[in-house]
């Protein structure tokens, strides 16, 4: 299978308890795939994993066949996979102009031109600013343009518009989903909130204290849930809107 | 680079750190060619005289003018104390830099070994340096310099480690920047303020160490002289005159002090955030408030919030008119920048400084609060008024254990005394079912998870029996079921003693389950009131309607794009006299531009700011 692939995923600091137990997930190339759960379920923590920034402690992660994340593994970037983060603040250098991130980004990837800010909905006016001069949800397209620079065949989404005023965040849900009909990248979408991975993605995998407890097509997923904790998560939503 | 020297002489510390770096600069350069000979002319005729008209700060054992030799010496001691700074800057940066960058293991030896360097006194490396090297006026320096490189590693690695853990740097790394390149375009920026300040105190550090390395007779060698060696010599005739051995102590001080404030003005000039940063004379106080007649529980009419002082000042809110009455609950909605925490800080009179408010009437329960902060103003706002954040880990103080942030306000407001307040604190904790009550009483907010916090920060609230409870985002942090619990507290605590709730969000599903009237601001204006239910039924405002719009539910069609809204609201100062709305409607006309819709009443107990709503 052409993509990504976690298999027996199994994420611990130290000594201590694990944090992510025992986690098997497929993302063919272009997939969207969403994996919800409460604050410190280890959704988050199985996301940085993928891009290196965490150690696996047992299982192996592969794209394209080729193994990129296991334990031992020398940890080294993976330009085909990109995570964008959830706060927009403190996802860019405070001290670079928007022009000098993109280009940065750009160089490293080998690309001779700075990626456009059109690509992202944003003006060129912007590229002479720094960070503190922006809103979140421009902060977040830059941070997005700076992630699609390196071409990658998948994008990690953690949580990118839980920070975000309701309005901006429909906004980048937008133009995720027409990027993603564009470029034809896929995206592993970290959320706790339902609607927003309804809204994304194809597949849904559920997690609760580390361990995947149910995965599926979000259609069937969220209409007929079939682990208690996912009935749960959509009723805490339910009772939200009445 | 004139915005930056602006921005150094725009901080406090940067006019007199220029002033006496200039003096200094002028002296170090002009003296020793105006008067190089005279500093050195031997003369025993006049040897240890006190001030007079021709020697104005006396002389010193060899007949030589202490103040020519002071000014003389200017030169030396400041070059070698800014070299003894560099060298310690430079190889400290290089070493700092590279333990940095160095794989967890490997920095954990490095910083052990530097540690271990560092716990050897300084002053004693540099003197064994001194007397390693090769004799020389810039040996001390030098030597200085190496004593001071241990210490900067030190600071450097402590500030790189804690911004190489930063989001930005992850995602560099995840493009593929190496390591050097890491450090030297996203750590060294980053840690460039602090370390300003730093190397400041190490230059003037440095300065004096040189000084006591002359003082202790290894450092510079006569016929040269400094600062130090005069102060060595001049201690010798200390009772016959006084001022031979003043004069360059005073210099050291000086020049120290300069070197200090300089690093601080320079701190801000290396970060960008604080050059746009305006500056503000305080507001005056409003009149001292008396009891007033309202039979709102909050009342709040004609609040302006402008970020500086003065008609100029760019108004963060304008014209808000808010009343809360007992036992109500309140929905404050709008994105960011609407002004709508504002609002709320202006109420619990905690505005950031240079923010300042105005308003018509401010009263709390009838108690006018406009007056300054005064004792009865705090008590009240103590007692009557509770506040939730966002972020619950940055309202605990993470040094003290619960119990006493706990049980801070029933002991200082309410006279209790620490068994009652703990008792308090318990069923509070209870309350808000947090497990293990007892046990948490004992803890740091670290040991507890976050959505514990949060509660706990309900319970902090709670505890007070206040009156009214303001909460900013209390839920944005917290995930579904942790926010349906928190919504759970505020309704119970709602119907069982009548606190009225103020509830700050930019989410309308979190309104919508709990507050029974929401307010709607834009760019710092209210532009539409009424019963949640209708309000969110039957938008009537374009803004509200946009807001309502976007709000992704379980039953949003997956098959045409959500619709948003585009562009920015208008920033404070960019606001025009018309309605603020225009350049993001849909449905403006011209008298929108131009002519600002006052806040009118719908039928249903409505109210909205449109033209384009018929009245």
């Amino acid at each position: 299978m052409n993509g990504l692939r976690l298999r027996g995923v199994t994420i611990r600091y130290g000594a201590g308890p694990r944090v992510v137990s025992d986690v098997d997930l497929d993302l063919p190339d272009g997939a969207a795939v969403g994996v919800v759960g409460e604050s410190g379920s280890g959704k988050s923590t199985l996301a940085r994993s993928v891009v290196g920034m965490v150690p696996l402690a047992a299982g192996e992660i592969t794209r394209d066949g080729r193994r990129l994340r296991a334990p031992g593994l020398r940890r080294v970037p993976d330009p085909g996979v990109q995570l964008v983060f959830q706060d927009p603040h403190g996802s860019l250098n405070p001290r670079m102009t928007v022009a000098a991130t993109l280009t940065e980004a750009a160089r490293q990837s080998g690309s001779p031109e700075r990626p456009s800010l059109e690509r992202v909905g944003l003006a060129d006016g912007l590229l002479r600013r720094y960070p503190h001069e922006l809103s979140g949800g421009q902060l977040q397209r830059v941070a997005i343009a700076r992630a699609l620079a390196a071409k990658p065949k998948l994008l990690i989404l953690d949580e990118v518009t839980s920070a975000l005023d309701v309005s901006v965040q429909a906004l980048i849900l937008n133009l995720l989903r027409d990027l993603r009909a564009d470029l034809g990248i896929g995206y592993l979408v970290i959320a706790h909130d339902l609607p927003v991975v309804r809204y994304l993605c194809d597949k849904v995998a559920v997690m609760h204290r580390g361990e995947c407890v149910e995965q599926g097509p979000c259609a069937d997923v969220l209409r007929a849930p079939s682990h208690p904790h996912t009935r749960a998560l959509l009723d805490a939503l339910n009772e939200e809107s009445p | 680079m004139t915005a930056a020297l602006r921005a150094f002489r725009s901080t406090s510390a940067g006019p007199v750190a220029l002033a006496v770096l200039t003096l200094l600069a002028v002296v170090a350069v002009v003296a020793p060619i105006l008067w190089g000979d005279m500093a050195t002319a031997l003369n025993p005729a006049t040897a240890v005289l006190g001030p007079s008209a021709e020697h104005w700060l006396g002389t010193d054992r060899l007949g030589r003018d202490v103040l020519v030799r002071t000014l003389v010496a200017t030169r030396t001691s400041l070059g070698l104390g800014l070299l003894a700074a560099a060298v310690a800057a430079l190889a400290g940066l290089l070493l700092g830099g590279l333990v940095a960058v160095l794989s967890r293991r490997a920095r954990e030896v490095g910083l052990r070994v530097l540690d271990a360097v560092l716990a050897f006194p300084a002053i004693l490396v540099a003197i064994i340096v001194t007397l390693i090297l090769p004799e020389g006026t810039a040996s001390a320096a030098v030597a200085v310099g190496v004593a001071g490189t241990p210490a900067v590693a030190r600071i450097v690695v402590t500030l790189a480690t804690a911004v190489l853990a930063r989001d930005f740097v992850a995602a560099a790394w995840g493009l593929g920047v190496g390591r050097p390149r890491i450090l030297v375009r996203y750590v060294l920026p980053n840690i460039a303020d602090s370390l300003a300040v730093s190397l400041s105190v190490v230059a003037g550090a440095a300065l004096v160490v040189v000084s006591s390395l002359s003082f202790l007779g290894v450092g510079v060698q006569p016929p040269a002289f400094d600062w130090g060696g005069m102060l060595s010599q001049g201690v010798m005739d200390m009772y016959v005159t006084p001022l031979a051995a003043l004069a360059p102590a005073v210099m050291i001080a000086l020049a120290g002090l300069a070197f200090g404030l300089a690093g601080e003005a320079m701190a801000r000039v290396a970060n960008p955030s604080v050059w746009t940063a305006r500056r503000a004379a305080r507001h005056p106080a409003p009149a001292a408030g008396t009891r007033t007649e309202s039979d709102a529980l909050l009342d709040v009419k004609g609040l302006t919030v402008t970020a500086g002082a003065g008609p100029e000042a760019p108004a963060i809110v304008s014209g808000v008119d808010l009343r809360v009455g007992r036992g109500d609950i309140v929905g404050l909605v709008g994105e960011s920048g609407s002004g709508k925490s504002m609002t709320m800080l202006a109420v619990a009179r905690l505005l950031p400084y240079p923010v300042e408010s105005l308003a018509d009437a401010l009263t709390l329960d009838g108690h006018d609060l406009r007056a300054g902060p005064g004792e009865r103003i705090r008590r009240l706002l103590g007692t009557r008024l509770a506040l939730v954040f966002q972020n619950p880990a940055a309202c605990l103080n993470p040094s003290l254990r619960l119990e006493t942030q706990l049980t801070e306000v029933p002991r200082t407001h309410q006279g209790m005394n620490r068994a009652q307040a703990r008792e308090l604190a318990l069923a509070g904790l209870r309350q808000v079912r947090v497990p293990e009550p007892e046990r948490r009483l004992r803890q740091y907010p670290h040991e507890l998870s976050g959505g514990q916090r949060q509660r706990a920060t309900i319970a902090m609230a709670l505890a007070g029996r206040a009156g009214l409870l303001l909460a900013d985002e209390p839920t944005t942090a917290l995930d579904n079921t942790l926010r349906r619990a928190v919504l759970n507290l505020f309704r119970e605590a709602n119907a069982a003693s009548g606190t009225a709730i103020v509830l700050v969000s930019h989410d309308l599903s979190v309104v919508r389950g709990l507050c029974d009237r929401v307010v709607v601001m834009y760019a710092g204006r209210v532009v539409e009131e009424g019963p949640t239910r209708e309000v969110i039924a039957r938008p009537l405002h374009p803004y509200t309607q946009a807001l309502v719009g976007s709000t992704l539910t379980m039953t949003t069609p997956l098959d045409r794009p959500l619709p948003a809204l585009d562009g920015q609201p208008p920033r404070p100062g960019e606001r025009q006299e018309g309605c603020a709305f225009v350049p993001r409607c849909a449905r403006a006309e011209d008298r929108c531009a131009k002519e600002r819709p006052p806040l009118r009443a719908h039928p249903g107990a409505r109210r909205t700011a449109c033209w384009a709503v018929e009245a």
